[in-house]
């Protein structure tokens, strides 16, 4: 009995893991940059890279890459986010600045 | 061309494709008929005394014709403004197309060509084989847009919902967006 209790309980953890990883994914909002130039477009994700200071994020319609600055706290999430939707064509809303390319923040369309 | 204040070269930073849309379309009125080159990868480039001066592509495209010489020799160059104020070789514009920096390597994985309808790179869509309205009026907003940003162009007063450039090219690509799902649903 005291054996399945334990099994029950470390399937339980694992599902929970799983659910809030996904959750993380896609209740993720990024944060607000504040910049004097700002537009706005819904794209998809088509595929981004890592350099050493920011995430470089490559949209739908459009050929920059689109520069997501790094910050320790959430890069973990940022990087959930971005494999999640990359594999799908679902669109986000990206605020950026149009002269540097810097985006300010990133949310599924339905936020 | 490249002193054309219509197509914003200048804004290397973004909308390559609608530049070079401008130009296959103003070389068209002149009977010349441009083809086009597309790059993709992990690109960068390198432009001195620009607005940009370090540039990020995940693709990047220009137009491309062959000149002939005095010597009757044919060579492709490519034309592309904001990069270079001349025509150069394909070898010269993929050299400049990736340009190394400490902190990043460029690579490039695909290098073709296309006709001069071809408004995105292969990966993205289909050939075309003549003017895709969505794609022309696309490029016309795209640098409409950029040439406010440039201040190249009156931007019409930020906050204005209905009369800022922004905000016409949020509604213009919800349209287009809205017309391809037509155009989906049809085939």
């Amino acid at each position: 009995m005291g054996q399945f209790l334990q099994s029950f309980i470390f399937v339980l953890i694992v599902i929970i893991l799983g659910c809030s990883k996904h959750a993380t994914a896609a209740q993720f909002k990024g944060y607000e940059v504040k910049s004097s130039s700002t537009a706005e477009f819904n794209e998809s994700v088509v595929r981004f890279i890592e350099s050493q200071k920011e995430f470089l994020i490559l949209f739908s319609k459009h050929s920059a890459f689109y520069r997501f600055p790094k910050k320790q706290s959430i890069d973990i999430q940022i990087r959930d986010f971005l494999e999640a939707r990359s594999k799908t064509a679902v669109k986000v809303r990206v605020k950026y600045n149009p002269m540097t390319a810097e985006i300010q923040k990133i949310e599924d369309l339905k936020n | 061309m490249s002193s054309n204040k219509k197509i914003p070269f200048q804004f290397s930073i973004e909308g390559c494709y609608a530049r070079a849309t401008g130009m296959a379309l103003m070389a068209e009125d002149e009977k010349i008929f441009m083809g086009k080159i597309f790059a993709e990868g992990n690109l960068q480039a390198k432009i001195e005394n620009s607005f940009f001066p370090l540039n990020k592509w995940g693709w990047h495209v220009a137009t491309v014709v062959y000149v002939e010489d005095q010597n009757k020799k044919q060579t492709l160059n490519v034309f592309d403004p904001s990069l270079f104020d001349h025509p150069v070789s394909v070898e010269e514009w993929k050299k400049k197309i990736l340009y190394e920096t400490k902190d990043y390597k460029p690579s490039l994985t695909a290098l073709y060509y296309g006709s001069r309808y071809q408004y995105n790179p292969r990966s993205h869509e289909e050939n075309r084989t003549a003017w895709d309205l969505m794609d022309v009026d696309d490029a016309e907003q795209m640098m409409k847009f950029m040439r406010c940003r440039l201040d190249i162009a009156d931007c019409p007063q930020e906050g204005n919902p209905t009369g800022n450039e922004q905000g016409e090219y949020q509604q213009h690509r919800q349209r287009t967006d809205q017309l391809q799902q037509f155009k989906d649903g049809a085939r």
